[in-house]
């Protein structure tokens, strides 16, 4: 008679002995997606990707992603998709302009976060109450965003005050993300907030029996993605220095395309992880940049920019939580 | 396995570091490269100049624009560097990056709305690239004068765009339609918005009445459905606006009313003009087209190449030319213009390379910046006859 405790043994002993290689590849997949790109792009430029200058252009043009990448990695981890992200980080911008012109770019920041939290509570709270599917409700948000954006931006654009043009440096980007890369590495990591959701990815209903208060957390998760895109359009205005009809247009798609270049997993799940984001963003980064510097025709740039992204994500994509129905 | 992770990441590591040292980590000119031969012959510029262009996106006339800039750049000896699709703010500021990071000296530049202009100057003055604005004109005077102190600001190319809503009216007017309505793009683009706004005012003054106005239309399929929506709406419409015809919006403009039955019935008139204009024109579906504007493109890649080359046309403020659209009332006017102005397939354009060159002080000394003001605001069907003569 074979007992639980020797099937157990027996399926110990099938484990392979030593490392396991699978997961070595798994954790490492994303940073061999970034170290090829880098590569082909540091050859195809002949040395120009990595220069100092351009690290710091990298920089610039990634760290924005990479905010609101991480910030939108807890809804991803449940399993759903934020789609109003360009929305939030267009209406905030310019409500950070306008704020900005008159109180300060303190209030300007206040009002940002305060606005994004608000639009992420709204989202989360109709989604759980009404059970509206939330790919709907924020794309949704995102056109009601969008239109509001449009009447607030009756002139086409708001200039920022040039007073707050300081703010714009490498130093202070590099600190904005370090803090909103600790946060939500905490967050993620040593909170149940990350832990749930990665159980709510993973099944909502096992989650749901196993205690985890599902609907709170599918709240706290739009609540903490429409905060970190507040965050985005604050720093999306001082950035561009204005804001426009067009802020934020497309910032969903490019988060998206970050995180799943990055190794997330779209099904959530303990398929979520948090560096997805920050290597997703300069990935994207550096494709774009890398294809200009490259000096490719421009023709050619949108098929070779499709052709590279399809390499890194069959190279990051974790598909270890994927299920494909044939 | 802690050890095997951080072997396999030093092992990545030292494979760029390596590929780093291979490739090399030579500084980006950010001017032109120093020559020690003269140039190759009399008629090219001196190698390694580089020039950036933003184009809004690759439909009809910014592809035409960026032909024609890469035609001239191929026979005057330039190299063309192009970056395509930046609309939000922050795209555009990155566009700039880019190009500045690709070694360009000088930026041909097209904004959506202006309020990024000065945060494009700071990123241009910091890099020490000269650039320039086409097809836009700035109104806020704040940002005038942040672009007048800007070092590196060349300056400006823009159409009248008022005119285009003057002669759409005139058309209107000419064919008894007193009810009509706006089809454009999302607000916020400093050119459709002057339109809208000039030919509101005009309706007004002339008794026109608007009945409505969509926009958002920033495709053909969208054109379709608001030409569809109008005319459900409004079934007693009798002219419509279109604020922005390029990448096929005219042509669904055109679809809808055809859908509704209404295609010649409903007069239309547009900035832009279709890719089968002369067969639009002649069958009825438009009444005014406002086409042509891909020379602004080119005057300001002359103010910016004739400072690049370290000639600049204007030393004393910043430069602002004006040029006027050609209008085609019917297929005979696009006929000519297709054949003599802007002629993709024979390379016959309304000012050819012996003209490009006289507008280059490199080649041509005693060229200023009166004589670019002047030959843009003579370009016209008339000007390109006298100059080529044809007819």
């Amino acid at each position: 008679m074979v007992t639980d405790t020797d099937l157990t043994q027996k399926q110990k002993s099938r484990q392979p002995i030593g490392f396991d290689y699978k997961a070595v590849a798994r954790y490492l997949s994303g940073f061999l997606g970034l170290v090829i790109i880098v590569l082909i792009f540091q050859i195809a430029s002949e040395g120009g990707l990595l220069q100092p200058r351009n690290i710091r252009l990298l920089i610039n043009q990634s760290f924005i992603i990479m905010c609101g990448a991480m910030g939108a990695s807890f809804v991803l981890a449940q399993g759903n998709l934020d789609l109003s992200l360009g929305g939030v980080v267009g209406i905030t911008s310019t409500l950070g302009v306008m704020t900005a012109k008159v109180y300060g770019p303190v209030a300007a920041l206040a009002v940002a976060l305060v606005v994004g939290l608000c639009v992420g509570l709204i989202i989360g709270s109709v989604h759980v109450l009404f059970k509206v599917p939330a790919i709907i409700l924020t794309i949704c948000m995102m056109f009601a965003l969008r239109g509001i954006t449009w009447i607030l931006n009756d002139d086409g654009s708001i200039a920022m005050p040039a007073s707050l043009a300081k703010y714009d440096t490498l130093p202070n980007k590099l600190i904005v993300v370090g803090i909103v890369f600790v946060i939500v590495f905490i967050l993620f990591e040593y909170t149940k907030v990350g832990k749930y959701s990665t159980a709510i990815g993973a099944n909502a209903t096992a989650a749901r029996q196993s205690g985890v208060p599902v609907n709170q957390m599918k709240v706290l998760a739009y609540a903490i993605s429409g905060f970190f895109g507040g965050l985005c359009g604050f720093l999306s205005m001082i950035r561009a220095a204005s804001s426009s009809t067009n802020s934020g247009s497309m910032f969903e798609i490019n988060v998206l395309t970050a995180l799943v270049i990055g190794g997330m997993s779209l099904n959530g799940g303990s398929g979520a992880k948090m560096k997805s984001g920050l290597i997703g963003a300069l990935m994207l980064a550096i494709i774009q940049n890398g294809l200009i510097i490259w000096g490719l025709n421009d023709k050619w740039q949108q098929a070779v920019q499709g052709a590279i992204l399809i390499i890194a994500v069959a190279i990051s994509y974790d598909r270890k939580n994927v299920v494909v129905i044939d | 396995m802690k050890k095997l992770i951080k072997t396999v990441a030093l092992i990545l590591t030292l494979v760029l570091a390596i590929s780093v040292l291979l490739t090399g980590c030579q500084q980006t000119p950010t001017g032109p490269k120093e020559t020690t031969t003269a140039p190759e012959a009399k008629d090219k510029l001196p190698a390694g100049t580089k020039i950036g262009m933003t184009i809004l996106v690759n439909d009809g006339l910014f592809a035409t624009m960026a032909q024609y800039i890469q035609y001239i750049a191929d026979n005057i000896g330039f190299e063309l560097v192009l970056d395509v699709g930046a609309f939000s703010p922050e795209d555009q500021v990155a566009s700039v990056e880019n190009l500045i990071a690709a070694g360009c000296q000088g930026i041909v530049f097209c904004n959506f709305s202006e309020a990024v202009l000065p945060k494009i100057a700071s990123v241009c003055d910091e890099a020490e690239v000269y650039w320039a604005q086409y097809c836009r004109q700035v109104d806020d005077p704040e940002i005038v004068a942040s672009l007048n102190n800007a070092k590196y600001y060349v300056g400006r190319c823009f159409e009248n765009n008022e005119n285009v809503a003057v002669r759409v009216v005139k058309a209107f007017e000419d064919l008894n339609v007193k009810k009509t309505a706006i089809i454009g793009p999302a607000t916020g683009d400093t050119t459709t918005d002057t339109v809208s706004a000039k030919y509101k005012a005009l309706c007004q003054e002339k008794g026109i009445e608007v009945y409505t106005e969509i926009r958002n239309a920033q495709e053909a399929a969208d054109c379709t459905a608001a030409a569809e929506t109008i005319v459900s709406n409004f079934p007693d419409v009798e002219g419509i606006i279109v604020l922005s015809g390029s990448t096929g919006k005219l042509e669904g403009v055109f679809k809808g009313l055809e859908n509704v039955n209404k295609l010649g019935k409903i007069k239309v008139g547009a900035l832009d003009a279709s890719a089968n204009i002369i067969e639009d024109l002649r069958n009825g579906s438009v009444s005014c087209a406002n086409s042509g504007q891909f020379v602004d493109n080119m005057f300001t890649t002359m103010l910016v190449l004739n400072s690049v080359l370290g000639t600049p046309l204007k030393t004393d403020g910043k430069a602002t030319i004006e040029c006027e659209y050609v209008a085609f009332y019917k297929a005979a006017d696009a006929e000519f213009y297709y054949a003599h102005m802007e002629n993709l397939g024979e390379k016959i354009f309304a000012y050819n390379l012996d003209e490009i060159r006289q507008m280059i002080k490199y080649f041509n000394p005693d060229f200023s910046y009166e004589k670019l003001q002047a030959i843009a605001t003579a370009y016209s069907v008339e000007d390109v006859k006298t100059r080529h003569n044809v007819s």
